[in-house]
């Protein structure tokens, strides 16, 4: 009994420890980002080639999820309002759900597990096959020339991915709800209208600024502590991912708590 | 100049370097030869600030690499090259782009002066006409030269070689000898190499220093280490004969 104790007090401690020393790397990394950030006028053009990277390459998988959520979005609205809720608050639903919540998360949730996960694969190989140090003897800040590139635009691609999400999922909320549930196309298309305020739209965008910052930051972090091999890469890429969802989603509630 | 002082390292309480001191002779071929695992390559990232040292100190042109950070580490790296161990070319940029890495960053030449550099250098390392290449269509001995022409596009003072011709034929390994010595020649840069390849180390150093577990046992001629009677020496250096 109480050796089960002792043992379970010190695994505690070891979480613990374990905890605050990732909270501290993460903290110098992102100190490291912070000051080769006024560098990125250098690497525009390795900015653009991330935006086509995580941007174009992400926009098949995000139209087909925010399609059908759109779709879902719809039908539950009618089925939980059938008989009682006039027709023109279907779109109201949809339009809301995906500006304040679904579109940024969804969109998130998508891009960090796509390109979350292949930049850490790529920066963790580059660790471990030297590349990084490599630059680092060439004089080049690594942090400059790889992670501000890449943090840059998922900045600028996470927004732009959200509001064709949103879009989309309204498009897909409109098919269901004119085919299956017999809404006039108009008083769907009326009802996205009504209501609709602007800080919602501008709320979840910064979210989605936010989400992307996330995404690129935890993507790079754990690409560039990758140790051990290729084993050591994916297990950092496991990572990434895990840590990369778990941030966006807490990170979510806080900025709706500032935000709305 | 480059001068180690007593270099210490450890590892999770394993003592990999134990209190090294190197002088590295300007314009001159320093070998520095052990075998694998002595911490060689632990070393070579001590000189250029890739590794910082539990005790001790390297100092390059009276400034001590090992305690810059920052803007002045990258200033003193700027006259210093590595040709690593593995090659290290970055793999998403083709042969050319890799060769002109350094200079894109720290000079403001343009393309048609690039351009030049990199079929000047390929040229240097015999291999013409390979610019458009990606890496991963180059074998092991052709990466190897390429790391070599990367090293030498920014004109540095110093060049470190991690193991050039480790894991090459015996033909590509005495091309690659023949390169670092015409370029040393050529070019009167201060080279270290660090190998276990004793071949290569008698035929390129001007001067040879034996590191075995964590110390520096031997330093002297390529023709002192070969007569020399020690006996940590005499099995490394005559191989199984003697063991
Ligand atoms: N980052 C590190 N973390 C822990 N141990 C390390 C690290 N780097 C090197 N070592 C240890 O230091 C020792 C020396 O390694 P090093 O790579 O310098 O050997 P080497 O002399 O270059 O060998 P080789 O000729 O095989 O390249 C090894 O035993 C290795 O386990
Ligand atoms: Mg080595």
């Amino acid at each position: 009994m109480v050796r089960v104790r002792t043992r379970t007090t010190i695994h505690g401690h070891e979480i613990m420890k374990g905890i605050l020393s990732y909270i501290g790397e993460v903290t110098l990394f992102i100190k490291d980002f912070l000051r080769a950030l006024p560098k990125f006028y250098k690497s525009f053009g390795l900015i653009a080639e991330q935006i086509m990277l995580i941007g174009i390459a992400s926009l098949p998988i995000v139209l087909i999820t925010s399609f059908s959520c759109g779709a879902v979005t719809a039908h539950q609205a009618m089925f939980q309002g059938k008989d009682y809720m006039p027709d023109i608050y279907v779109g109201m639903s949809v339009i809301k759900a995906f500006m304040i919540e679904l579109g940024p998360i969804l969109t998130a949730l998508v891009v960090g597990g796509r390109c979350g996960s292949s930049i850490t694969a790529e920066l963790g190989s580059m660790r471990i096959t030297e590349q990084i140090d490599a630059l680092e003897t060439l004089a080049i800040d690594p942090v400059r020339y790889l992670v501000v590139p890449r943090v840059v635009a998922a900045a600028i691609a996470l927004p732009l991915l959200t509001v064709v999400s949103e879009t989309i999922g309204c498009i897909g909320g409109g098919v269901c709800a004119t085919l299956i549930h017999n809404v006039k196309p108009l008083i769907y298309v009326e009802g996205l209208r009504f209501q609709f305020m602007s800080h919602e739209l501008w709320g979840g965008l910064i979210k989605a600024f936010a989400f992307g910052i996330i995404i690129g930051l935890m993507g790079c972090y754990h690409g560039f502590r990758a140790t051990g091999g290729t084993e050591g890469v994916g297990k950092a890429t496991t990572q990434s991912v895990v840590s990369i969802f778990i941030l966006i989603l807490l990170s979510d509630f806080f900025i709706a708590q500032i935000v709305f | 100049m480059i001068q180690i002082v007593n270099l210490k390292k450890s590892f999770g309480g394993k003592e990999v370097l134990r209190g090294i001191s190197l002088e590295v002779p300007d314009g001159a071929t320093t070998v520095v030869i052990g075998p694998s695992g002595c911490g060689k390559t632990v070393l070579l990232k001590h000189i250029v600030g890739l590794m910082r040292p539990d005790e001790g100190k390297v100092i390059i042109d009276e400034l001590e690499i090992s305690s810059l950070y920052g803007a002045s580490l990258f200033k003193i790296r700027e006259c210093i090259s590595v040709v690593f161990q593995s090659s290290a070319l970055l793999d998403s940029l083709t042969v050319g782009n890799n060769i002109t890495l350094g200079l894109r960053e720290h000079t403001k030449l343009r393309e048609p002066e690039l351009n030049e550099i990199i079929n000047e250098k390929l040229e240097m390392v015999k291999l013409e006409g390979t610019a458009e290449l990606m890496p991963a269509e180059l074998s092991g001995g052709m990466k190897k030269r390429v790391a070599i022409a990367r090293a030498i596009a920014t004109n540095p003072k110093y060049i470190l070689y991690d193991e050039p011709t480790t894991g090459l034929d015996p033909v590509t390994a005495n091309k690659i000898d023949e390169l670092i010595c015409a370029l040393q020649k050529k070019l009167k840069i201060t080279a270290i190499v660090v190998t276990h390849d004793l071949i290569s180390a008698y035929k390129i150093g001007d001067k040879v220093a034996m590191l075995r577990e964590g110390e520096i046992i031997f330093e002297g001629t390529p023709e002192e280490i070969r007569n020399c009677e020690e006996q940590k020496v005499k099995e490394f250096v005559r191989g199984r004969i003697y063991e």
